[in-house]
């Protein structure tokens, strides 16, 4: 799965998670998430539907919004850990 | 704006005090009726705690019952804050009834919460004046669908309860003094700093409006609530005057055997499906994680921390970080597994049993190696 699509799926689970924040078209991939709304509950439930969307765990050291600053790095992450994944098996 | 200017030179030729503030011809009268404004209204002396919590800290019913303890002492205010972090997080007091704990916590002030029953809602504002008269702080709680200045004002969904209170009244127009400890969005508290205890009036029918539409609500829910407004009144001399006593009654009453926290681990198996919704988990982390914050700032205040040693400094702030981002990553992860839906394995479970346990006794042994 490239870049893209993660992000597209990412997107989708944040906009459906973010209360502040209703119209995403305009929202860059490194605007703060605490600035759309997002906070450390909010977090772990994006979290958790990312996991789902993408067949993977976050480590309990990763559950941690503050190092999660914006899309793009949740993005990194995903892609991290699907290729990580990928070579594993 | 070109008069605006004429007047400023006006006055500023003039020299005179009378028309320094605010440039208005105007001002005559305002000055002649300042005296008077001043008499019209009964009020009670509450600090504004700007530097006070909020509702990430501590639940918008008992900040407001904090703030009209300061009436009586301005101190008060963090004392009750402290002991509600305390109690909450370690604690034997069987919570019974929702007053049972608040009262326990004011006992040590002196103080006490007094239930009101008012059946007939034309009596309302003659009992919060004869109170005010009394020099009696009150608590109101009322639905946030109640009170026309929140956003979830007539939103039936929103069963939530917060408290207000009441500290004085005007003698000639129909307004009540109220103080409101947060405000309301509960999906912006996290994000927006917002003051405390803002005072502002609202007109009798306001009041009574938030009165009826609140009571309407815990008619339909049996609530204990129901017609039902408290005052906070003094009764006695306060078992804790000042902190150093606070920090011995906090030393000789912790235990950590009483952790709230750990049994929420204990139990976690039991109840993941009631971890998954925001509003458990918001709550959980108010009293595990937000109000920790408070604990840590209270306990820093009373051993003045700054009057430690650079060493003994970082000491307290290291751990007290530590303390924070261990619960802060245990709440995360309970969270997590309940959204999982995964329970906690044996490991686990001892592992963040044993953790808490640790932490709690460092925590003590800090506290008294840097008090005693």
């Amino acid at each position: 799965m490239n870049m893209n699509n993660i992000e597209t799926k990412i997107r989708a689970i944040i906009e459906e998670n973010a209360e502040m924040q209703k119209d995403f078209s305009h929202i860059t991939s490194d605007i703060d998430l605490k600035n759309i709304g997002i906070n450390s509950i909010t977090f772990i439930k994006i979290v958790v539907s990312i996991e789902t969307e993408f067949g993977i765990e976050f480590e309990d050291e990763d559950l941690d919004y503050n190092k999660f600053p914006n899309i793009k790095s949740l993005v990194n992450y995903v892609e991290d850990k699907t290729h990580n994944s990928k070579e594993s098996k | 704006m070109l008069k605006i200017k004429l007047i400023i030179v006006k006055n500023l030729n003039d020299n005179s005090k009378k028309y320094c503030y605010p440039w208005s011809p105007f001002r005559d009268n305002w000055l002649k009726n300042k005296e008077e404004r001043c008499i019209m209204q009964k009020s009670l002396k509450i600090d504004i705690y700007k530097n006070g919590y909020n509702a990430s800290h501590i639940n918008c019913i008992d900040i407001p019952i904090a703030g009209a303890s300061g009436y009586y002492n301005y101190e008060n205010y963090f004392y009750y804050c402290f002991y509600y972090s305390m109690f909450t997080n370690w604690t034997n007091i069987k919570n019974d009834h929702w007053l049972t704990l608040r009262n326990e916590i004011l006992k040590k002030i002196g103080l006490t919460m007094v239930v009101n029953k008012i059946d007939d809602s034309s009596q309302l504002i003659s009992s919060i004046k004869s109170h005010i008269d009394n020099m009696q702080p009150l608590i109101l709680i009322a639905k946030y669908n109640s009170l026309f200045y929140s956003g979830s004002y007539l939103n039936i969904a929103d069963k939530g309860s917060h408290g207000i209170i009441i500290s004085g009244y005007d003698t000639e127009r129909p307004l009540i003094i109220i103080r409101e400890s947060v405000h309301i969005d509960n999906n912006l508290f996290s994000t927006v700093k917002v003051e405390a205890l803002t005072k502002f009036q609202i007109t009798d029918d306001l009041l009574l409006d938030i009165w009826n539409k609140t009571n309407i609500s815990y008619k339909e829910e049996n609530s204990l609530l129901y017609n039902t407004l408290y005052n906070i009144e003094k009764t006695g001399e306060p078992y804790i005057k000042n902190y150093k006593e606070l920090v011995d009654d906090f030393l000789n009453n912790f235990d950590p055997n009483c952790s709230k926290l750990a049994e929420v681990v204990n139990s976690f198996n039991d109840c993941i499906d009631n971890m998954k919704s925001y509003g458990s988990i918001e709550l959980l982390r108010r009293i595990f994680y937000g109000s920790i914050t408070v604990l840590f700032e209270i306990l820093g205040k009373a051993i003045q921390v700054e009057m430690l040693s650079e060493e003994n400094q970082n000491r307290f702030n290291i751990f007290k970080d530590e303390y924070k981002k261990f619960r802060y990553f245990l709440l995360s992860k309970l969270h997590a597994q309940a959204l999982r839906n995964k329970p906690l394995n044996i490991t686990q479970k001892e592992g963040f049993l044993e953790e808490i346990h640790t932490k709690d006794n460092e925590l003590i042994k800090l506290i008294k190696e840097f008090y005693c």
